[in-house]
């Protein structure tokens, strides 16, 4: 049916073009003499000449159909090229036949360079495997395949790569590469700045997460722990009233001397709590502070009750130096060494010692003390906010929260190693520095991704 | 005098507030019924040490059975939540027959769900109106050491 059709349209626009053509010649004829035998060679003259006009004008149309077509080529040549991913061809061995110059330049190759090398001397080594799998998938599907690997290109750059894979079945194309089995086509884009800014926005999640469960913990905590000196204040009010109804001045002496108290720790309370909220928000500048140097300071801040103990302080110079606060630092040596101080109990000799060990790949800054000494099992709850283990020792349970908040704000962690009681504690913590706040490019990638997930999840 | 140390009621209060255990002390030594000998530690180490006598309180002249245990929450060393279940899952039948009354300033479902799982026998928020907080623990007093039937 669509055949008779097309033979129709063809022989209708046949005759249009001999119609235009004879009417041309007679035109370009008009008032020529006419004998018998000058019209038979005339006429055959005529059909010549009609035929030589009709095959000009289908040439015409020809060169017209081919400028179109090679636009239309070059429109797609560009498409290829110049497409946002980078297009392979390769046989069923992963040998690439064809390559767009997208893909070339991501892989940083010389699109000639690239023909017959293997796709997969592209792909990371602990990535061979799955590129393995995908190929073996693409092979034996009609559906497109997926997949993210790390390409690494022959200058030893990385970067995050997605591919999506369709088997070519196109028949008679051995003919043409020299291999049997379908050829596949390999689409691969460079999602390493998409990888990036899901790698942020998880931490950012993280982060978010943990710092509610700190909130959390922090409520529960306030909730315990501030309303502990409010019943002390109005106990003894309470016992102030009883005291003065029975005249007794030296009673009545000591309630007030222990609201007065009581009074003091909440406001001690409360001061630390706010320094607790305060760590982790950047307000002053970031620098590069020598760890050495700010515990010489610290020590000459802290050496009252350094003397009244009779204690030695020994501070190593191969402290690091580290990128962040100088004044949360100096708050995180002042409660490790204050705490040391604190925690000599019966010590005839006590020492404090604050240096550097490497373990590893990273520094361990440590505050070592020959003092009193903890039990192991609880070595982890005395960063907890409003933990102490001796309430008589004063203090209000928040200074080794704050240091903990302090090393974690600088990237590191906190640990107590101690063998027990009576074996003296060692605080160790490592710092890894600062990071500056976040760019405004990276705060938009963010959003996108934010943004992108909200739909997702909508 | 074996026989004057039974007829005293002996009461644990576990709290390393100090303030606050020398309040329930006095609340508890001044209301009826008289005769009440109030045991003070500060921590839940010292608290199992004294209910399982050992340490400092080795000698059961320095630990004699308490008819009520007070206990708070947050103590440091042990807490109070693993006292109560060192006390309630104790392979002795007369210590875990011990009614443990927790008494904490934590108004947390979570404490307070944890000390029934554990079979505390009963949980108190300290009041912080001092009125309360003294005709509280005077009537905890009369409650668990009068009213109350002990197993033993």
């Amino acid at each position: 049916m669509g055949e008779h059709r097309k033979a129709a349209k063809d022989k209708d626009r046949g005759n249009r073009l001999r119609a235009i053509a004879e009417e041309k010649l007679v035109r370009s004829r008009a008032g020529a003499p006419k004998d018998l035998a000058a019209i038979a060679a005339d006429k055959v003259l005529h059909e010549l000449q009609v035929h030589q006009i009709e095959l000009e004008m289908q040439n015409d149309e020809l060169k017209r159909a081919q400028v179109a077509l090679e636009e239309s080529r070059d429109k797609y040549v560009d498409l290829y090229d110049f497409a946002p991913a980078g297009y392979f061809t390769l046989t069923p061995g992963g040998q690439i036949m064809e390559a767009n110059l997208a893909g070339a330049s991501l892989l940083r190759v010389e699109r000639p360079k690239l023909v017959r090398r293997g796709l997969g001397r592209f792909v990371s080594p602990e990535d061979r495997d799955r590129w393995g799998q995908h190929l073996a998938g693409v092979l034996h599907s009609e559906e497109k395949q997926t997949c993210e690997l790390t390409l690494k290109r022959d200058d030893g750059s990385t970067f995050d790569a997605r591919l999506e894979s369709i088997r070519l079945d196109r028949p008679g194309r051995e003919a043409v590469t020299g291999h049997t089995g379908p050829m596949m086509r390999v689409a691969i884009s460079d999602i390493s700045d998409l990888k990036r800014a899901y790698r942020k926005l998880t931490e950012a999640l993280a982060q978010l997460a943990r710092s509610n469960k700190e909130l959390e913990s922090f409520a529960y905590a306030a909730s315990h722990d501030l309303k502990g000196p409010l019943i002390t204040i109005t106990g003894f009010l309470g016992r102030l009233a009883m005291d003065s109804e029975q005249g007794n001045a030296a009673e009545m002496h000591l309630d007030l001397a222990r609201i007065g108290d009581a009074t003091r720790k909440m406001d001690r309370l409360l001061h630390d709590l706010l320094e607790l909220s305060r760590i982790g928000r950047v307000v002053g500048s970031l620098e590069d502070v020598s760890l050495a140097e700010l515990a010489g300071e610290v020590a000459s801040l802290l050496a009252g009750p350094i003397s009244e103990r009779g204690a030695r302080i020994e501070i190593s110079p191969d402290l690091p130096t580290v990128h962040g606060e100088r004044v949360r630092l100096t708050q995180l040596l002042m409660n490790l060494i204050g705490n040391a101080v604190k925690f000599m109990g019966e010590q005839p000799d006590p020492q404090i010692k604050i240096g550097a060990r490497r373990d590893g790949k990273e520094t361990v800054c440590y505050v070592r003390d020959n003092g009193v000494g903890i039990d192991p099992q609880h070595k982890d709850r005395v960063f907890g906010l409003f933990q102490q283990l001796d309430p008589s020792r004063g203090g209000t349970g928040i200074g080794l929260a704050i240091a903990k908040r302090v090393v974690e704000a600088h990237g590191g962690r906190i640990w107590l190693e101690s063998d027990g009681p009576g074996s003296g504690c060692t605080f160790c913590f490592t710092l890894v520095g600062m990071a500056e706040p976040i760019s405004e490019e990276e705060r938009e990638n963010g959003r996108f991704m934010q943004k992108t997930l909200t739909r997702i999840a909508g | 005098m074996d026989d004057l140390c039974k007829k005293l009621l002996h009461v644990l209060l576990v709290e390393n507030d100090p303030d606050h255990a020398d309040l329930v002390t006095f609340s508890l030594v001044e209301s009826e019924p008289k005769g009440k000998v109030v045991h003070h530690v500060s921590d839940g180490d010292a608290a199992m040490d004294y209910l399982f006598r050992r340490g400092g309180f080795a000698d059961p002249g320095s630990s004699p059975r308490p008819r009520l245990i007070l206990l708070d929450l947050r103590l440091p060393k042990m807490d109070g939540l693993a006292v109560l279940k060192g006390i309630k899952t104790s392979s002795d039948e007369e210590l875990r027959r011990i009614p443990v009354v927790v008494m904490t300033s934590s108004e947390a479902v979570s404490d307070t769900a944890a000390a029934y799982d554990f079979q505390a026998n009963s949980y108190i928020v300290k009041p912080v109106d001092y009125e309360k907080f003294h005709r509280l623990v005077s009537d905890i007093g009369r409650y668990w050491l009068v009213w109350n039937r002990p197993a033993v």
